[in-house]
């Protein structure tokens, strides 16, 4: 790996300065953070930027599917955080991803920021299908616990196994380890369709606010699919994500933003910030090539019928500096 | 003529069959399995005449219990994108499945072997001294260059290759030297990696 100048790795994947979506010390923040995970071959990032317009952090997480990334990792973590509870899950993680057939790649939301180095990261798994079957979650669930999952928590994962259908399925699982003693589960259900959404978390005894979630697909521009990520510690919380994905195509997003503007979310300006970094875009780092485009759109829901809209861009490696690119 | 079949109806097709692989319906997945153990065998044992016997009673077997001709097309091209490498290729049709219900056009789809050992070859360049980028960046640039420099590209990529477990099958080397060299463009190339990494996504 070549040694790099951690000044500037954010300024080439986003505009930065006063009046662009990452202020400058929101980059001087996210220049530390990266300094030790970027560039790396084979490890994809994905950042979070919030929607209304007076907030303006910016966090990001990587995802992973190399042997030895996790190790890079684990060393980092040894030297680093002293945190040995990581190194030592990020060992279990190693052995599972060695093991296991039904494991696709990790996904970890660092919180590495001065202050915050007690924090310990969140961490996800997306299961690989149709390899994976129920007894795989609960067994990657003890993993992304420390081994420590409770037989109440269990059984709410079980609930949420056996309420899925046909064509629905878990996207990834992860655990919040970031909130500390709040911590929760967090599971992402692909293949639901609007008509299927409430029977499904009927079946959870989901306690949200219905009514309020159904009125967020009011007037939607079109959409390729969307998942919903749903959260329990001792029993189901009544938050909820919607994550809106779309096909590779500019006018439903244009749409998806400019409704997000007249909903109130944000400013006109805003929203003009908002397309510029969905933009696609060709980013060379040092010897390596990533390519820059739009993940998805979050609605948080809050129990309070409050909702946190965010955008997700992702960059991920595509190996064509090895071609001479 | 019979009714249309849309890329939603074969989207469809395939994910019902693959329904009817996991609850066994039929004994699908029992008899799928037997030919697939038969397979390996004939693989094994280099044996060309039982191993495209055994491909053809799976292909049978899946005309059989698709709805569609297209989906059933559209599975075994998932499934057999190398009769050599008998890792069936759930992640190909995976991968198939989720590009059916996106309606992304439909890729080769290679096996988690090929995936392995492509980055296994990429950790080989990356950092380290070979003459394979410079090589590549000639084989784009003229059809006059792209043969003069062809022994030496796939020279280099069998040297690469011998310090690699697993290597990468001849038909992905003999695609990655296509889709490297001249006339492919650069969204060419950006497309096979696509279609061979599979994306880690959130």
């Amino acid at each position: 790996m070549v040694k790099q100048d951690s000044d500037n790795n954010i300024s080439c994947i986003f505009p930065i300065g006063k009046g662009c979506m990452i202020s400058f010390v929101a980059a001087d923040r996210l220049n530390r953070q990266l300094a030790k995970f970027y560039p790396r071959k084979h490890l994809s990032y994905v950042f979070e930027f919030r929607i209304l317009d007076n907030q303006n952090q910016v966090d990001f997480s990587m995802a992973m599917n190399q042997k030895e990334d996790l190790l890079f990792l684990k060393n980092e973590y040894k030297k680093v955080q002293n945190h040995l509870k990581v190194v030592d899950w990020l060992t279990d993680c190693t052995t599972l991803m060695e093991n296991n057939k039904a494991l696709k790649s990790y996904w970890i939301e660092t919180d590495l920021n001065d202050g915050e180095k007690e924090l310990i990261p969140s961490l996800f798994i997306s299961p690989k299908y149709p390899e994976v079957k129920p007894v795989d979650f609960h067994y990657f669930f003890r993993v992304l616990n420390f081994n420590q999952a409770d037989r109440n928590s269990e059984s709410l994962l079980s609930d949420c196994l056996n309420a899925l259908e046909k064509d629905q399925y878990i996207e990834h699982i992860g655990i919040m380890h970031s909130r500390n003693k709040e911590k929760t589960t967090r599971v992402y259900i692909k293949g639901l369709k609007q008509s299927t959404l409430i029977s499904f978390l009927d079946k959870l005894n989901w306690p949200g606010d219905k009514v309020f979630l159904v009125e967020q697909f009011k007037n939607l521009p079109p959409i390729d699919y969307f998942t919903i990520a749903v959260e329990f510690n001792t029993k189901w919380i009544n938050t909820i994500g919607i994550e809106f994905h779309f096909e590779k195509k500019e006018e439903p997003i244009k749409k998806f933003i400019s409704r997000m503007e007249s909903l109130g979310f944000c400013s006109a300006q805003k929203a003009l910030l908002i397309l510029e970094i969905v933009e696609p875009k060709k980013i060379k780092s040092f010897n390596l090539n990533y390519r820059r485009t739009l993940s998805h759109f979050k609605l948080n829901i809050k129990g309070n019928q409050e909702i946190e809209p965010k955008v997700y861009i992702q960059v991920i490696p595509n190996y064509m500096s090895v071609f001479g690119f | 003529m019979g009714k249309e079949v849309t890329s939603e109806d074969i989207s469809k097709d395939l994910i019902r069959y693959m329904n009817i692989l996991s609850q066994n319906i039929d004994d699908t997945k029992t008899i799928m399995k037997s030919h697939e153990v038969e397979m390996t065998k004939a693989v094994q044992s280099n044996n060309e005449a039982d191993m495209l016997k055994h491909q053809q009673d799976i292909t049978k077997l899946i005309y059989n219990r698709m709805e569609t001709e297209e989906g059933a097309k559209a599975m075994i091209d998932a499934i057999f994108s190398d009769i050599r490498n008998l890792d069936p290729n759930w992640w190909g049709v995976n991968k198939l499945i989720g590009n059916a219900i996106t309606n992304a056009a439909w890729g080769y789809a290679w096996s988690s072997k090929d995936e392995e050992a492509f980055i296994l070859f990429i950790n080989e360049i990356i950092g380290k001294k070979n003459n394979f980028t410079e090589l590549a960046t000639l084989m784009r640039t003229s059809e006059e260059d792209r043969k003069n420099n062809l022994k030496k590209f796939e020279k280099c990529i069998d040297d690469i290759q011998d310090k690699i477990k697993p290597k990468m099958s001849q038909k992905l080397v003999n695609t990655l030297i296509q889709k490297s060299s001249y006339p492919c463009s650069e969204e060419d190339l950006e497309t096979f990696f696509d279609q061979i990494v599979e994306p880690k996504t959130w």
